[in-house]
């Protein structure tokens, strides 16, 4: 998927863990995990809104769009 | 936290179960009723003379025995049929109880049965004509028959599974889908 997500970066910048992230918006360590890596077929707006609060940015500092990145 | 769910689910729904166990006593009948079919013709030729006296009581000749073989085989693939068809739906719900009803498996099991189901009526044609033409047998008093071994619902079953299996396929892409949401 030519979608990126850029969790990683905005969590360094915030200095905090995933496992920390997780737990402030109510969602399992291995859904967030799905995210990071780029896994997840689908983003609820719901989850958007939670990270975006908590970390404290726009969707668009989280997702990007890669045409580098081949199609899975 | 989803094993638990699945625990409930399977101890609270009681036709479920219910259902599963009278599938299960079908299974063992029709695996019975196969065996006998395969069996009976050999018992008959083993204890000829006394079967050709019986059937001559009941009005059927002689020459028709080896017709009692091919029944008995056709009952014993009919059977077979039917136990596959019972074991798909078993299986379908095992499923539920394990809470993934909308799996790709059970949309091929559907598809299966449905098909299973054409060849069970398929089968059952020629048995009933056999059945019929025993029936009528020259000493026996003229039994009508209105059946053919096929039945409208037999049919709409059919239509009704393969129409089943496709909302099943497309049930399961949408749970693939959903899982893949965060």
């Amino acid at each position: 998927m030519a979608i990126i997500v850029k969790l990683d970066e905005r969590l360094h910048e915030k200095r905090m863990t995933l496992t920390e992230l997780a737990e402030r918006i109510d969602i399992t360590l291995a859904n967030l995990s799905i995210l990071k890596t780029g896994k997840a077929r689908a983003i609820r707006f719901s989850t958007l809104d939670a990270i975006c609060r908590e970390l404290d940015c726009q969707p668009g500092d989280i997702l990007g769009f890669s045409t580098d990145v081949k199609d899975t | 936290m989803s094993d638990s769910m699945d625990e409930d689910r399977r101890e609270h729904d009681p036709l479920l179960t219910l259902v599963w166990w009278v599938l299960t006593a079908l299974m063992v009948l029709c695996l019975f009723l196969a065996v006998f079919g395969l069996g009976a013709y050999p018992i008959i030729l083993a204890n000829k003379a006394y079967f050709v006296a019986g059937f001559a009581r009941s009005g059927i000749a002689e020459s028709a025995l080896p017709w009692i073989g091919v029944l008995g085989v056709l009952l014993a693939i009919s059977m077979a049929l039917t136990y596959l068809f019972l074991r798909n739906l078993r299986r379908m719900i095992d499923s539920v109880s394990h809470g993934r009803p909308f799996d790709r498996i059970n949309a091929e099991r559907l598809r299966q049965m449905a098909w299973l189901s054409i060849a069970i009526q398929v089968v059952a044609l020629p048995m009933t004509r056999l059945i019929i033409w025993f029936d009528a047998m020259p000493q026996k008093p003229n039994v009508h028959h209105n059946s053919d071994g096929v039945s409208m619902g037999s049919i709409l079953l059919t239509l009704v599974l393969f129409v089943l299996a496709r909302v099943f396929r497309t049930g399961a892409q949408m749970q693939e889908e959903l899982e893949g949401t965060v």
